[in-house]
């Protein structure tokens, strides 16, 4: 499907909201040169984005930005500019594609040139990538850089040394890297402001995403997830634009209950539901609305995925504390789905299962995200063996086109649903 | 015993995937206990303390047929893991009480939660370490990993490890250290002396066998090598980087030395060299053991390098102190740590005028041919024109 013929999307106001946000985000992002602010780049998983707005920064998250480039078609190029320049091809492509994009001006959405940053903030959470990648933005900006590490939950538990020593740094390292960089002095009641506010929005979220319990799933946890999770994860947690934007989704997703509705599409309401679906893995970007349509034409819907626990599992009871208010940032940074051992998150997968009363298991493994794709063939084992119901295997790139068959994957997709039906219809005739 | 024999001796280690000499150790003693670790570093001096035998696992190399390995890994992540979980399900690994997994890549930290999954009931560690190098704020953090690793072998062991072990065990390895750096110094003097073919057994060997051992051996070695009456040949001196965890096929070394370089500094099986010098045996010694770590461990792709000044500074002082010629960059295919932090050292190298080439393979890798011809035209465009 070329871009030239796609159906428009069709808007709810929360989605008018939220690129409203986004835009007024880059806006603000590409504008700092006339208002001095200052920016610091980050990551998705663990960003601190309440501590960030203690400083008055502005936040710049590259994997975002990769996103862009790849749902905007553009990042294939950069990634390719990235290889030429050196790059190898066997490593994540949302890296190369940032390289790239550095090496064509940092273009934002908006057209304009994004500012080198006055700051990387290094949160090391839940993938080693991260580390490197950081280490090449540092060897080509030059800048301040501070490094928070976040220890794995190797035995599926935080313990009290890892939480100290996260704590620990955000008081010793990154707390007096960001007062020097910003000049401004850090208030500790500021951040306790801007988590009741987190705090609040999660709750809208968490009731957002397990609203998809109902049959059929007014939401789709996955391609839809991705608009709902959008403030959580960006810039804007914290703020009273995102408690705003949840409140409104969650009227708008009580509405489509009330009315027996399935999720939106790109294309309209859903019609029927045939297939629930739990979905591990990100989702490809260069080809995101082509592979949404393969589910959604088949009836297919996502009531629960893993992709959107990466900045958080609030769903298994996780808020932001302003009690405690670095505490807080620790326990969320150290609970982010990709910090988690195989064992919790097969575990988790099974709950959503159960609890989701979904038909299967399908896996998006990522060609460039190690983080995610090692061990996800043991997973589906698991969850096969745990639940008796099937699970697939398809295998995509997040922003590297070049990775992305949509033969193949259609072909995969249509083999696993009608391997679902076989189970059903087995199912019935052994009830019978 | 000459050198030939103790290579031999070493080739066979190597060679045996059934891991015969620590099964037999721990045979001699129904209490023994062994505990494997994967690349690229553990405190091996905790083990030894209590009494168990350490066994470094790089995976199956090019002796072992991957039959189930695969089934658990998509053909974009690198070939450790695969060929490590086909010695797990082989039975080859059923002696082995415990099994660490160092904080290296994504991969081998997931291959510790599918460890786990796939053999339940044993002691199963992913082993982190700090990226912070402060002693009050990294060197806390991991003083106190070091004693949960105590407390958990001391609970598979049922005895305590003492304080008073551990300094005897850093003592062992601070012996060990210095007779594995003598070995590299004498090859990277005498390179013709010292192939690295035999370096690398010599290394390899001491993953699977006591310390003490160990210690005989490189002693033994180095008193024979000293013997040696091999020609000096007109080599250009390389270092190699990148082949920290996943190891190349022992052809591999051999073909870059066939094709006219001497390797005179290396990164394979760093574990031996992570602490470059003697750990202090006088006070705590955990805390001998973190503050070592901290201040006084090689650079490597695993590390974080808090200041952009330190990015590639050990490269070109391993360079420097070993008058290498130039670097071979060798990574595994696939393998996030080296391959993510090559750009960053080519920089380094191109900034200093260190020539430098660059490629990858897997640990079954069986064509030899391009990167004979690929180091062998480095060689050559080093001795004519740098």
């Amino acid at each position: 499907m070329s871009a030239a013929t796609s159906p428009e999307v069709i808007k709810e106001p929360s989605m008018v909201k939220q690129k409203e946000m986004i835009a007024g985000n880059y806006d603000r992002l590409t504008g700092t040169k006339e208002s001095g602010e200052k920016v610091v780049s980050t990551f998705v998983p663990g960003n601190l984005n309440e501590l960030i707005m203690c400083f008055d920064m502005v936040n710049n998250l590259p994997e975002t930005n990769a996103i862009q480039n790849g749902m905007r078609k553009v990042s294939g190029g950069m990634i390719m500019d990235a290889e030429k320049a050196g790059h190898s091809e066997d490593v994540c492509t949302y890296v190369k594609a940032d390289i790239g994009m550095m090496g064509r001006g940092n273009i934002a959405p908006n057209g304009k040139p994004m500012p080198a940053p006055d700051m990387l903030l290094l949160s090391y959470t839940g993938c080693f990538t991260f580390m490197k990648w950081f280490e090449l933005l540092r060897h080509e900006y030059k800048c301040p850089t501070v490094m928070l590490q976040i220890p794995y939950q190797g035995d599926g538990k935080i313990t009290k040394n890892m939480r100290d020593f996260v704590v620990k740094q955000l008081k010793e390292e990154v707390i007096p890297m960001f007062e020097k960089v910003s000049g401004v002095k850090f208030d500790i009641d500021r951040l306790r402001e801007y988590l009741k506010n987190s705090a609040k929005a999660e709750d809208n979220l968490v009731w957002v995403l397990e609203s998809a319990k109902n049959r059929p799933s007014p939401i789709d946890a996955y391609f839809g997830g991705v608009y709902y999770i959008g403030p959580m994860f960006t810039a804007f947690r914290g703020t009273t634009d995102a408690v705003e934007y949840y409140d409104l989704v969650r009227k708008e997703i009580e509405q489509r209950i009330r009315e027996g509705k399935g999720p939106i599409t790109p294309e309209g309401d859903m019609k029927e539901e045939k297939y629930r679906l739990v979905v591990e893995g990100p989702p490809n970007w260069t080809s995101f609305r082509e592979f949404w349509k393969l589910f959604y034409d088949e009836g297919a819907v996502v009531v629960a995925s893993s992709y959107t626990k990466v900045g958080g599992l609030y769903d298994q009871g996780f808020r932001h504390d302003p009690n405690d208010p670095l505490g807080t940032l620790a326990d969320y940074c150290l609970g982010c789905y990709t910090n988690n051992n195989l064992p919790q998150r097969v575990e988790l997968l099974e709950k959503y299962m159960n609890e989701y009363q979904a038909d299967g298991l399908l896996i998006n493994s990522i060609k460039s995200c190690n983080s995610f794709s090692a061990g996800q063939l043991l997973m589906m084992r698991e969850i096969e063996k745990r639940t008796g119901k099937p699970a697939a295997f398809i295998e995509t790139d997040l922003v590297d086109p070049r990775y992305f068959s949509h033969a193949n994957v259609k072909n995969r997709l249509e083999s696993y649903f009608q391997m679902v039906d076989q189970k059903r219809s087995g199912a019935s005739l052994a009830a019978a | 015993m000459s050198t030939a024999e103790i290579i031999a001796r070493c080739e066979a280690l190597y060679e045996d995937l059934d891991f015969t000499s620590a099964r037999k150790w721990k045979e001699a003693d129904p209490s023994r206990k062994v505990i494997a670790y994967m690349p690229v570093y553990v405190p091996r001096e905790i083990i030894h303390a209590a009494g168990m035998l350490p066994l470094g696992i790089m995976g199956g190399g090019d002796g072992l047929e991957v039959i189930h390995g695969d089934a658990y890994y998509q053909s974009y992540i690198c070939r450790i893991p695969r060929s490590t979980i086909e010695l797990g399900l082989s039975k080859r690994m059923d002696f082995v009480d415990g099994m660490l997994f160092p904080s290296i890549c994504d991969v081998i930290r997931n291959l510790s939660g599918m460890w786990k999954l796939l053999f339940p009931g044993k002691y199963v560690r992913y082993f982190d370490v700090p990226q912070n190098y402060r002693d009050d704020v990294g060197g806390n953090y991991y003083t106190n990993e070091l004693n949960e690793l105590r407390e958990g072998l001391e609970h598979l062991s049922g005895r305590k490890i003492t304080d008073d072990a551990l300094r005897a065990s850093i003592e062992v390895y601070n012996e060990n250290r210095a007779l594995v750096q003598a070995v590299y110094g004498m090859r990277s003097r005498e390179p013709w002396k010292v192939p690295s073919s035999e370096v690398y057994l010599l290394m390899r060997a001491g993953l699977v066998l006591p310390v003490e051992e160990h210690n005989q051996m490189l002693r033994d070695y180095l008193v024979e090598a000293e013997k040696g009456q091999a020609q000096k040949r007109d080599n250009c001196r390389v270092i190699i980087n990148g082949s920290f965890c996943e190891q190349p096929p022992l052809n591999l070394v051999k073909s870059i030395e066939l094709a006219g370089c001497y390797i005179v500094d290396d990164d394979y099986m760093i574990v031996h060299r992570w602490l470059r010098n003697p750990v202090s045996t006088v006070g705590d010694p955990m805390q001998n053991l973190s503050l070592a770590f901290l201040h006084d461990s090689i650079a490597t792709a695993a590390k974080y390098d808090d200041k952009e000044e330190d990015k590639g500074k050990y490269l070109l002082e391993q360079v420097r102190s070993n008058a290498a010629e130039g670097v071979i960059f060798a990574a595994p295919s696939f393998c996030d740590p080296a391959l993510l932090e090559r750009p960053m050292l080519a920089d380094r190298c191109s900034e200093h005028n260190v020539p430098y080439i660059s490629f990858k393979y897997a640990e079954n890798s069986g064509q030899m041919q391009p990167i004979r011809e690929q180091a062998g035209t480095f060689a050559d465009s080093i001795k004519l024109w740098s």
